[in-house]
């Protein structure tokens, strides 16, 4: 037992021992970690990006690997860094980075640089893989290095400018329509436009030319980066609240973020609209992410846009389109690649209401003049008006909006204000208030949005005598409510009261929906008038090709079939309507054809049957080019195009219901560029957008026909944009002013025309056409074979082509078998030449060769026969084989 | 030491993936690859090649035709053209052209018979291959590649006639054999796919839609180990080949059930085997 007690006694001193010693043997622990401290040279494969150097001697030092700091500064592309220990600094196309030498290592006299180092100071991220046992360093940004090219502006020479013509485009349309037996109307509507002196300006005239012609519409306008200015005719397009003021005058428009935006619509507006409040916004999404990160852009998960981070951790995306949907607008940031796990992602979401306006952005907006149209015939000189407007970006959720305008009916001077709100992702709201007349009104909506559903209200309200005196007090609250809880089931609430000065014209909350039974049939019912009265409609579509509709409406049931055949282009439609007031039937057949190449002729024949009789419609409307079409029609006792009315037309003298009226339609829109005209869409060139016409012009003596080429596509800046191409013209409307790259896809040419010449800079301005010719070549090709008398082909011979003025255009080279081929040979006579070894007896040339002429076709069998004894020529390696 | 290591196994988790995505885009392309059936008329056949660029740089290219047939070996052999073979009805635009880099060029051609054509089918081959001497960059290169891609075009006249003898089809050393000759004036293909199951949960030769079912790869049913496509080499007329189409492996032992649905000249079919490994 004592033994044992003594056995146990000295274990726990030598654990005790052993434990003290442990605790004092700081140097033994040093010198362990001095150890971990010393270089191990460790053999790997280096990679810099996708670039491989080879097998590399690197160093282990504790955790860090060091690597040859030569082969950074080589694959990295740096300039000279002084070995002084001070600091240089690197300028990126990320940012800049400060290195001093005095971070290197030196291992067998050479400097190391350790990937810390790499990753602190360059942003350069090195990664292992173990199966290649190789390290690759991931640089993402390259040097900028300061030259004189750099900072000078590149300028871009175009090889055709735009026009400097002030007329661009002429737009004429026209009505003409006889009653037989009885009178004639017409309607003529003549537009102009163009620049001229560094804006553009359109005139519009309309009305019946036997009667007056009067100027509806004409002002110039000039743009610059961020101001508008207008003389002519315009309106306020202050918020709606405010009457919209007419005038003609003097009118601007500025932007602190630039005015281009506002101004530019790329649908065609013939009113005298000059700015683009209420469109689809624009935001510019910033925030902060890791230096040389990634980040990505996303739409509802769909990568739109990818940019690196910049050292300063600022990512920027500009132009990012927000509206009220449903859309999801996401950055992802990644800390090195994209094959991570993004780090963050930021949700920028946001419901923008229309009008409103980015952080700190700023529009104006306002003019003087005269009221109304002073060159109209119908307006006496009007009284001096004017109004400005004001819309302000107060932060990313709110903008405010003032506006103060002169009332030419009352005399007084009205105002407007109120903020546009983002509430959030789903939520946006208006609250506006106004006074006219010295009375008040106020607008209030609530837009919102889920997954499920979607909310709108508004509210109207203003005090009797509001703008004018007459005006009665009004209130009006509409609400709608839509769920869709199911993808079958699509259900709404209808809400509207609206009162006006003391009688209350709709006070209703029902409830409406949409149950799609299947893809082919579904049944809905909406309240569809101020009374709340329902509209039913059941839909089948018992074939692709076949729909049923039969729909309850103002107490008529209409019945109608489409039947599509031959394409979706040619269409049967019956329709068949009851009234059970008073127990009326009417029914109508119309057939549409659209023959020949599609979309270029449409004809319509149409019959209906009802207690006033039968009636018959025949129509043909025709595109003859881009800015060409016209349209025929007569009509026999009909007063609707599609159902054929029961009664309402009742009121009309027999005389007339029974009438026949043949009428003739012209739309014509030209354009004008280098004093020649072409067919445009005139709806294509506004005072923000231009366009470019011409023509893919067959060169002379070719035979072929210009009308040959059809549908061969114009690429702008590499992207085919809408157009028609008939008979080798075409139009590219709706573009930017600036210059652009003009290709020829030659997919869709005959094969032997060539296009010489792409990529032709063409100079777009603003309401004006860039004429552009393309001359297109007829090329041809000639093929034979080198060969004996004997058949005995000659592989890999020279074959040299050479036309009538002794000029080389071609050479080529038998294949294995003694036959060539070329191509690029454009009406001629040629020659057709083999290098051999064989010696010209007459010392004149060489005897091997062909004569051959193209004129409009590919030859085949322009064989060159060489003698017996010829070899190919010792440079063209060639062999010789005989035919099987 | 064992620091170092996990930290370079830590670093090395995204490596391969990273070098998967980030191949460099040293590429060219064709689109169609293949023009089949294309029936000769009196009025010529006009026809466009796309060829696309996914390089960083230029890329000249030359443009050749040639009269092809296949070998015993299924390896194109390249014939010496004569007055019935396509490429001698084949014009071509152009034969010489450059595309710039992440660009495509379209190539047209036409076909027009100079002679009345013998019924059957008519080939050729438009070999699209890199000019050597406009090859850029090459010193720069530590190996010189140059790409060559062929579209084969078969052309038909009057009355074809595709037809085709399965001699022989079996199983032999993780290869599917066919043993097929080509009796017709076409060639033919021996399309179709195979699915191999475990023994015990093969679903029974009449039972189609479970044997091939649909899935994506990640959605097999349970006891399917693979499934896969035969290969699809033409046999020419008049001859007779044996077309071979290699298994994957299963990756265990045990009894095993391949099902293959097949069509030779629009003749359906449906063989099994069943294998030990």
């Amino acid at each position: 037992m004592w033994l044992n007690a003594f056995l146990v006694a000295l274990g726990i001193v030598v654990l005790c021992i052993h434990q003290l010693t442990a605790a004092e043997m700081p140097t033994d622990s040093l010198n362990q970690k001095a150890d971990i401290s010393e270089e191990r040279p460790l053999i790997v494969e280096l990679y810099f990006n996708d670039n491989s150097t080879g097998i590399q001697r690197c160093y282990e030092i504790g955790d860090d690997i060091w690597i040859p700091f030569d082969l950074f500064h080589e694959h990295a592309n740096l300039p000279e860094i002084q070995d002084n220990f001070s600091t240089t600094t690197i300028k990126t196309t990320l940012g800049s980075v400060n290195f001093s030498t005095e971070s290197l290592k030196q291992f067998e006299g050479l400097q190391y640089i350790s990937l810390e180092m790499l990753k602190k100071s360059f942003h350069a991220y090195p990664l292992f893989n173990d199966y290649l046992y190789a390290i690759k360093i991931v640089i993402p940004w390259t040097p900028l290095y300061p030259s004189k090219e750099t900072n000078k502006q590149v300028t871009i020479v175009p090889d055709i400018t735009a026009p400097k013509s002030s007329l661009s485009f002429l737009h004429i349309e026209s009505d003409l329509s006889h009653q037989l037996r009885h009178t004639t109307s017409s309607y003529l509507e003549l537009e102009a436009g163009g620049r001229f002196s560094g804006g553009t300006w359109d005139i519009m005239g309309k009305g019946d030319p036997a009667e007056s012609l009067s100027l509806s519409r004409y002002h110039w306008t000039s743009i610059s980066r961020y101001n508008a200015l207008r003389i002519g005719t315009g309106t306020s397009q202050t918020y709606n609240l405010l009457e919209n003021l007419e005038y003609t005058g003097l009118q601007f428009a500025w932007n602190n973020k630039g005015i281009m935006r506002h101004l530019d619509n790329t649908h065609y507006s013939d009113a005298d609209v000059l700015l683009n409040i209420g469109s689809t916004q624009r935001r510019t999404i910033e925030g902060t992410g890791p230096p040389a990160g990634i980040a990505e852009l996303r739409f509802d998960g769909y990568v739109a846009a990818r940019q690196r981070i910049p050292f300063n951790g600022r990512f920027i995306f500009r132009n990012v389109r927000m509206t009220t949907d449903l859309r999801i607008t996401e950055v992802y940031l990644y800390n090195h690649s994209l094959l991570e796990k993004p780090a963050h992602i930021i949700d920028y979401s946001l419901s923008l209401a229309n009008r409103s306006l980015e952080k700190h952005e700023i529009l104006a907006h306002g003019a003087v003049g005269n009221e109304g149209n002073i060159l109209d015939d119908d307006n006496s000189l009007g009284t001096l008006t004017g109004f400005g407007h004001i819309l302000y970006g107060l932060n990313r959720r709110i903008t405010l909006e003032s506006a103060l305008q002169h009332n030419p009916r009352s005399g007084s001077m009205d105002f407007l204000i109120g903020p546009v709100i983002s509430i959030g992702s789903g939520w946006n709201a208006a609250f506006y208030g106004a006074q006219a007349n010295g009375r008040r009104g106020a607008d209030i909506s609530l837009f919102g949005h889920g997954k499920t559903w979607h909310f709108t209200q508004r509210t109207l309200w203003h005090q009797k005598g509001f703008g004018y005196d007459t005006r009665e007090a009004r209130q009006r609250h509409l609400l709608r409510l839509q769920t869709r809880p199911f993808s079958w089931l699509a259900a709404v609430l209808y809400g509207n009261y609206t009162k006006e000065g003391d009688s209350t014209s709709s006070k209703y909350l029902l409830p409406g929906g949409t149950f799609r039974l299947s893809s082919r049939a579904r049944l809905s019912a909406s309240p569809d008038n101020d009374r709340g009265d329902y509209r039913y409609e059941a839909y089948l579509s018992p074939r692709y090709d076949t729909d049923v509709r039969l729909q309850y409406d103002d107490e008529i049931i209409t019945a109608t079939i489409d039947y599509d055949f031959s394409g979706s282009d040619n269409t049967l439609q019956f329709i068949h309507s009851y009234k059970p007031k008073n127990q009326t039937h009417a029914s109508s057949i119309y057939l549409n054809l659209s023959p020949g190449e599609a979309g270029k002729n449409r004809i319509q024949l149409g019959s209906t049957y009802s207690q006033s009789g039968l009636g018959f419609t025949g129509s043909w409307s025709k595109t003859i080019n881009t800015g060409l079409h016209f349209n025929l029609a007569y009509r026999h006792n009909i007063y609707h195009e599609n159902a054929f009315s029961i009664d309402e037309f009742t009121f009309l003298p027999e005389e007339d219901r029974t009438q026949q009226t043949i009428s003739f339609s012209l739309a014509w829109d030209l354009g004008r560029s280098n004093s020649r005209f072409y067919p445009i869409n005139r709806t294509a060139i506004s005072h923000t957008r231009g366009g470019m016409a011409g023509s893919l012009k067959v060169m002379t003596g070719s035979g072929i026909p210009q009308s040959s080429i059809n549908d061969v596509a114009i690429l702008i800046n590499g992207r085919r944009l809408g157009q028609r191409q008939v008979g080798g013209n075409f139009f590219i409307g709706n573009l930017k002013p600036g210059i652009y790259s003009v290709s020829v896809d030659p997919e869709n040419l005959p094969l032997e025309l060539v296009v010489e010449r792409q990529n032709i800079k063409v100079e777009v301005r603003n309401g004006s056409v860039t004429e552009v010719t393309i001359p297109v070549y007829a090329e041809y090709g000639a093929a034979g074979k080198v060969c004996t008398l004997s058949e005995h082909t000659l592989a890999g011979a020279e074959v040299t082509i050479i036309d009538s003025e002794g000029n080389t255009i071609k050479q080529t080279q038998t294949d294995q078998f003694g036959y060539y081929r070329v191509d690029g040979l454009r009406q001629g006579a040629y020659t057709a030449r083999a290098a051999t070894s064989t010696p010209d007896p007459d010392g004149e040339g060489p005897l091997c060769e062909t004569e051959f002429t193209i004129t409009n076709n590919f030859l085949f069998d322009v064989d060159i026969v060489i003698p017996e004894e010829a070899r190919p020529n010792k440079t063209s390696n060639a062999l010789q084989t005989n035919l099987p | 030491m064992y620091r170092i290591i996990a930290l370079l196994l830590f670093c090395l988790l995204p490596f391969p993936a990273l070098c998967k995505a980030e191949i460099p885009a040293d590429q060219v392309g064709i689109s169609p690859s293949i023009f089949e059936e294309l029936h000769l008329g009196s009025k010529p056949l006009n026809e466009t090649i796309r060829f696309f660029n996914f390089k960083d740089e230029p890329v000249a290219v030359i443009v050749s035709v040639h009269n092809w047939t296949l070998d015993k070996n299924n390896k194109i052999k390249l014939l010496p053209p004569n007055p019935q073979s396509l490429d001698q009805w084949i014009t071509i635009n152009p034969l010489k052209f450059t595309v710039p880099p992440g660009s495509n060029r379209p190539i047209r051609f036409s076909i027009q018979p100079r002679e009345k054509p013998d019924p059957g089918e008519h080939r050729a081959i438009v070999y699209f291959s890199e000019d050597p001497s406009k090859k850029a960059s090459e010193n720069n290169q530590t190996m010189k590649t140059r790409f060559r891609i062929g579209v084969g075009i078969y052309a038909i006249a009057d009355s074809p006639v595709k037809k085709g003898v399965l001699h022989s089809f079996r199983l032999e050393n993780d290869k599917l054999r066919a043993d097929i000759e080509n009796t017709g004036n076409v060639h033919i293909r021996f399309k179709g796919q195979y699915a191999i199951w475990d023994s015990d949960a093969f679903p029974g030769e009449n039972n189609h839609d479970k044997l091939f079912p649909a899935n994506k790869e990640s959605q097999k049913p349970d006891g399917l180990l693979a499934k896969g496509f035969l290969n699809r080499f033409p046999v020419l007329p008049g001859t007779r080949r044996t077309i071979e189409t290699p298994l994957p492996g299963v990756g265990k032992t045990g009894k095993f059930v391949i099902a293959i649905k097949d069509t030779l000249a629009g003749m359906p079919g449906l063989h099994t085997f069943r294998f030990t490994k």
